[in-house]
């Protein structure tokens, strides 16, 4: 790896460098101000609040209360609980499936742009449009669609989004619809940088299509594989829509998430400090998360930090 | 609710002989200039109705010119409402559901309305139940109720026939039993719907409850505490009364799909009866699917508890005005409002407005007035019906004979229907659930988990 030398510049000239690059950067950075970082710091005061909206000057300090509220709160550990599972769950039956589609598109040596936009097709779906077309699909009586076509092979009618032990994965699978085909072209581009040489190498040797992808495309994605997974994660931790529409956090606490707990704390209940709390719980927990990635990036690190 | 209609009634209004119950003054705000926003629900479409809302408010001005008003266009949902407030920008008036009052009640959002009251002799003019859910503890009013309505009970009229029956049963073992004689499980009929998911469920699950002769869930020990009482007694069987519509008898009477609307499941012929409050149902169709033949379904009360009262939370919304806003805003409000509904002038135009913009015409609901002046709202209303009433005469039988007994939210009501729908999402997805250990859990970890630390708040 090579170092930068650094030199020490006069700092007059260093600012009339830089003046041009800070103005190009002040609307972007008063917008994130006003926007994104503001917001935030709001958030975190109004976590230690008794918030009055009507009259800021009114909310009370309340010290931690609302975090012993909140982790006292029935719905606290099975909503992170929950998260959890989802992430799991969906390592297991939607992490693969754009890798081992990218593989086969890859392999196409026909038609391979009209497959890349028909699985491609679904991400450009507005998501409530899919969820409520899912709904229809995963219809629990004998006549539902999903229940229609089990019945052709001889199983009976499945309480898809009513049963404790199918909503998770029936909402993984509509989730793993709605956004394999994006996560898919990613894999595909990183696909089409492998050297040419090294797999046509691999064919003219003979290698099957499960030799080709466990020695070479396979190694060749661990890396992208990797940051995937942590977006997939980042994605599961703030699942919202899903419960909101199809199941309102149910069967029992099935399907409670922080996000979903979050919204009906903050605005069916009123009650904002504590949705405060639970929103500062889950920037820490995504904050983490996102450190994890920028590690595996190397995102931020310059090359004289090599 | 607040309904926007998405055609409009054709209506010429009669002439009113309206009495007006109050004076109103001669000057507003010391006749200093003052601007009012005042929110209006009136959909895109509905031009005719924009412009006579805007008409009155011209009126209005000209009756006190040194007040300006402005319509905004603003129909109450939780996510704007909040950041509305945050931002100070709150229409002047506006108007929200009754799941809402005693939350802006408490949070400061609304004012304080006993001093007009008191000004304007309002004691007597408005329903009193309704004023009771408007009111703080000590009895300060701080809403004016616009509309209301109480959960009944609706059904199928052929599909009852077909099975015997000539309405709905009047209590709720009654009305199981016959959920059970109506339901097909072949086809996934259900004898009976309701909200079952999520905070409408637990709404729904909470009228059950008081039907079967729970006083309360959650008790105000009025000293600042709570304790949940529903982990046992008539709560415990309201529930149980669920489970065994699922399961029992192996006939499964409520809809497969937990979070199905009732109203559409009978409407489709996926249900016989439901529970719904009738502006969310029926008149509801009949503004938003005019093709719906209404006098298929006959409307009543809900089941009598076991002391004979039809026990009930109520919904619908009421006017308040913004704490936000400067007094002379806030007054010159008030004065609006009260101008607009209750002034000889104004009466029947607002009625025209009302009815052209609100549920359909003959909706079974509650009076939102008292005495004489409910007296002239119906008699001038009836030229706007446009509804099957007479299939509504349980209803109004029940009303008129005072058995539809109208009972608040509980406290940390929004938390509570959650909770409790958690229970019933289990109870109605597991056979072999206990209903009365789940029960006790859940009172138990409500006690622990939001009552007890909301008390130290």
């Amino acid at each position: 790896m090579s170092r930068t030398v650094r030199r020490k510049m006069p700092s007059r000239l260093r600012w009339r460098e830089q003046i041009a690059a800070y103005g190009f950067l002040a609307p972007a950075l008063v917008l994130f101000t006003v926007f994104a970082w503001f917001p935030i710091l709001n958030s975190v005061v109004m976590s230690f609040q008794k918030v009055n909206l009507a009259d800021a000057s009114k909310s009370t300090w309340v010290g931690f209360d609302n975090y012993t509220r909140m982790i006292s709160d029935p719905t606290f550990v099975a909503s992170w609980s929950n998260s959890f599972q989802f992430a799991v769950l969906s390592i297991i039956i939607g992490y693969f499936v754009p890798i081992v589609v990218a593989v086969f598109v890859n392999e196409m040596r026909l038609a391979r742009g009209f497959f890349r936009i028909v699985y491609f097709l679904p991400s450009a779906i507005p998501p409530l449009v899919g969820i409520l077309v899912w709904r229809l699909i995963y219809d629990p009586r004998p006549g539902g669609l999903l229940n229609s076509l089990m019945a052709g092979v001889g199983i009976p009618p499945q309480q898809w989004l009513q049963d404790v032990v199918l909503v998770k994965p029936s909402i993984l699978v509509m989730m793993t619809w709605g956004g394999f085909g994006a996560t898919m072209l990613i894999y595909l581009a990183t696909l089409q940088d492998l050297p040419t040489e090294l797999y046509e190498a691999a064919e003219i040797d003979g290698a099957s299509i499960w030799q080709r992808a466990r020695h070479i495309l396979i190694p060749y994605l661990r890396p992208t594989m990797l940051v995937l997974l942590i977006v997939q994660i980042l994605g599961l931790v703030q699942i919202f829509i899903e419960p909101l529409v199809l199941t309102k956090g149910g069967p029992g606490q099935a399907t409670m998430t922080p996000v979903f707990t979050l919204y009906r704390k903050g605005f069916l209940s009123g009650d904002y400090g504590l949705a405060a709390a639970w929103s500062v719980m889950l920037m820490i927990v995504l904050g983490v998360i996102s450190i994890v990635y920028l590690r595996l990036t190397g995102i931020g690190r310059t090359s004289g930090d090599r | 609710m607040l309904l926007v209609l998405a055609f409009s009634i054709p209506v010429i209004a009669q002439e009113s002989t309206f009495e007006s119950p109050i004076t109103l003054p001669d000057t507003v705000a010391e006749g200093r200039e003052v601007t009012v926003t005042v929110a209006a629900c009136i959909g895109e479409d509905q031009q005719e109705q924009r412009d006579a809302f805007d008409a009155q408010l011209a009126r209005f001005s000209a009756v006190y010119p040194n007040v300006k008003l402005e319509r905004v266009q603003y129909c109450w949902n939780p996510e704007s409402f909040a950041a509305l407030v945050a931002g100070g920008n709150l229409p002047t008036l506006f108007a929200v559901p009754a799941t809402e009052y005693q939350r802006l009640i408490k949070d400061g959002t609304a004012i304080n309305l006993a001093p007009y009251f008191e000004k304007f002799t309002l004691d007597g003019v408005f329903n009193p139940t309704l004023m009771a859910l408007l009111s703080d503890a000590d009895g300060n009013p701080y809403g004016i109720p616009e509309f209301s309505y109480a959960q009944g009970i609706g059904w199928d009229i052929a599909a009852l026939k077909e099975a015997g029956y000539d309405a709905p049963a009047d209590t709720w073992p009654e009305l199981g039993a016959q959920a059970k004689a109506l339901a097909d499980p072949d086809t996934g009929k259900a004898g009976f719907a309701m909200f079952m998911s999520g905070g409408a469920g637990g709404w729904h699950w909470t009228n059950l409850a008081y039907g079967f002769g729970a006083t309360e869930l959650i008790r105000d020990n009025g000293d600042g505490t709570y304790t949940a009482v529903y982990g046992e007694g008539p709560a415990v069987e309201a529930m149980q009364f669920m489970h065994d519509l699922r399961w029992k008898d192996g006939i499964n009477a409520l809809p497969l799909d937990l979070n199905s609307n009732p109203t559409f499941e009978t409407v489709d012929g996926r249900a016989a009866i439901f529970m719904s409050p009738a502006d969310g149902s029926i008149g509801w169709l009949r503004v938003n699917m005019p093709d719906v033949d209404l006098t298929r379904f006959g409307y009543t009360a809900v089941p009598k508890s076991p002391d004979g009262k039809r026990y009930t939370l109520s919904g619908g919304s009421a006017q308040f005005v913004f704490s936000g806003a400067s007094a002379d805003a806030q007054e010159a409000a008030v004065v609006y409002y009260l101008w607009k509904t209750l002034s000889a002038e104004e009466f029947a135009a607002s009625r025209v407005i009302f009815q052209n913009t609100q549920a359909g015409g003959g909706t079974p609901v509650l009076p939102v007035y008292a005495g004489t002046v409910q007296e002239a709202v119906e008699a001038f209303d009836t030229q706007f019906i446009t509804m099957p009433v007479e299939n509504y005469q349980g209803f109004y039988d029940a009303l008129n004979a005072g058995e539809i007994v109208l009972v608040p939210e509980p406290p940390f009501a929004q938390d509570f229907y959650t909770a409790i729908a958690e229970v019933l999402t289990t109870v109605l997805t597991d056979e072999n659930a206990d209903v009365a250990a789940l029960m006790a859990a859940n009172a138990a970890s409500f006690q622990s988990g939001i009552l007890d630390v909301a008390v130290s708040k």
